[in-house]
């Protein structure tokens, strides 16, 4: 938070430790939905994993290595009344990071973020140190995520011209609240610096010849001019389960594999009716290639 | 600083998908370690993505490159950039001569910069030298030359280095012996002029 003056404030000594950590340039961006999920063990609760339960989103919500990350907080918002300047407030920190080489349909996994209620970030640097927020606790000081303004956030693609390539120009502003004194070391792991993503996996539920079928396939187009590559050969079929809108009763299983990522399944599903598709128990292909811990998501019928 | 440079670009992991075409066989896309053509092919040691180790026979010189083992490659294929030395200028010639496969010689001699407000940063000369033990056309040649600067622009990409220029100086010589080794005489050389910035 901003630092509110007081009655009282003490002023501290100017005397800073021999070591620290200094922030080399920003390369990678880590977000999350966990947004006030405290950190008092990074080792373990920083680990980029589906099994990680403080921030289980971040082993698939890291970016890929990003070309420049810049960031920019304008001047302090103030009143001058007379001839004296009477601060504010802060004014709110964006950054922006550019990215080349990825392929188009990579803006939407960023401009997805916006429809959250709440998003936080977690900054990764050249040496592979993350760095987000401290946060003054009653029995002393915890780390954080970084808070972002998910309505802010805003996923550009530029067109490559004769002297540039194509690119990707993320923004997203920090709230005005957050003081750049907040802003601390959690954690080193160079092994982050050369951490991949699993791919989203796309899904669609429909009739096909008399059976109800799951259709899965990748979010991303293929080199060859192939628009929908399908995931083809899961294993196991049984492992796609459809469960009703509560997600209590199981509806469905995959029973045959019919080739191309289309699995019929063994039970009818009722059109309009709201279900779920759970296919986070499929292990093949691997889940470093797909995400399939996160796809548990309703749907209609 | 080399040091830090060379740490760096052995610390670099990347990653493809595969595509299992057949028992065996994987289809992906190639990299620095398919775009030349060995007089005898090695075994690529590439780990997957569950950190097993397979030991590859690939393709060369086209696109995608066909990854042959016997095992099944779980999700992708995880490499590094080729083998880094440091070696003096006076010694290069006698290191590269042992060179089977692309190798990376960064040479010891660099000038650095350090001033206040910026981070220190080295340049540097390094050569990736890439055995030659039978005749390429010009035109393969420049092919395989289009394309390492490529893998060699990712792998720099991902270690925080800048080329600043890069020379590939082809080979012809028509008295080749089939070493399989790079210099004296069988080699394509890029020359390059490396940046970097120490950040520590």
């Amino acid at each position: 938070m901003a630092l509110q003056c007081r009655c009282g404030q003490p002023i501290e000594a100017f005397g800073v430790p021999s070591c620290y950590t200094k922030m080399a340039p920003i390369v990678k961006l880590i977000f999350t939905t966990r947004v006030n999920q405290l950190i008092t063990d990074p080792a373990t609760q920083l680990e980029l994993s589906p099994t990680n339960t403080n921030f289980p989103d971040i082993y698939r919500l890291i970016t890929p290595r990003l070309d420049d990350v810049s960031s920019e907080r304008p001047e302090a918002i103030t009143e001058e009344i007379g001839a004296t300047t009477y601060y504010v407030r802060d004014a709110a920190r964006t950054i922006t990071a550019t990215v080349g080489q990825l392929p188009t349909e990579w803006a939407q996994r960023v401009a997805e973020l916006r429809c959250q209620a709440e998003v936080g970030v977690f900054l990764v640097d050249a040496n592979g140190t993350i760095w987000g927020r401290k946060v003054d606790t009653p029995t002393g000081v915890a780390g954080a995520p970084l808070p972002i303004v998910p309505s802010s956030i805003d996923a550009r693609f530029a067109f490559p011209s004769y002297s540039s390539v194509q690119k990707h120009i993320i923004t997203f502003q920090l709230p005005f609240t957050l003081a750049d004194y907040e802003i601390i070391p959690l954690w080193n792991n160079q092994a982050v610096l050369n951490n991949s993503a699993p791919q989203p996996v796309g899904f669609r539920v429909f009739q096909e010849a008399g059976n109800w079928v799951v259709f899965l396939f990748t979010k991303y187009h293929a080199p060859n001019g192939t628009i929908v590559v399908p995931i083809a050969n899961v294993a196991n079929p049984a492992d796609i389960d459809i469960y009703n809108a509560s997600g209590t009763t199981l509806v469905a299983s995959g029973s045959t594999n019919l080739g191309g990522g289309k699995y019929a399944l063994n039970n009818p599903l009722t059109t309009g009716t709201q279900y779920i598709l759970d296919c986070t128990a499929i292990t093949s292909p691997p889940r470093t290639q797909f995400d399939w811990p996160a796809l548990r998501v309703p749907f209609r019928a | 600083m080399v040091a830090e440079l060379v740490r760096r670009l052995r610390s670099v992991r990347i990653r493809q998908s595969v595509e299992k075409i057949a028992p065996g066989q994987f289809l992906t896309c190639p990299h620095w370690w398919s775009w030349w053509m060995p007089n005898n092919p090695p075994v690529w040691q590439f780990y997957d993505d569950e950190g097993n180790i397979h030991a590859c026979a690939i393709t060369y010189g086209v696109e995608p490159a066909v990854v042959t083992t016997s095992g099944d490659i779980v999700g992708g294929i995880w490499f590094g950039a080729p083998d880094v030395h440091v070696v003096y200028s006076q010694e290069l010639d006698s290191r590269t001569a042992d060179a089977n496969r692309p190798t990376l010689f960064v040479l010891g001699e660099h000038r650095a910069e350090v001033e206040a407000l910026s981070f220190p940063s080295g340049t540097v000369s390094a050569a990736l030298i890439i055995p030659q033990s039978a005749k390429w056309s010009a035109e393969l040649s420049s092919s395989m030359h289009e394309k390492m600067i490529e893998a060699m622009g990712d792998i720099m990409r991902r270690a925080l280095v800048d080329i600043l220029d890069a020379t590939w100086i082809p080979l012809y010589n028509p008295n080749l012996v089939a070493s399989g080794s790079g210099l004296p005489g069988e080699a394509n050389s890029l020359i390059m002029t490396l940046r970097w910035r120490s950040y520590s």
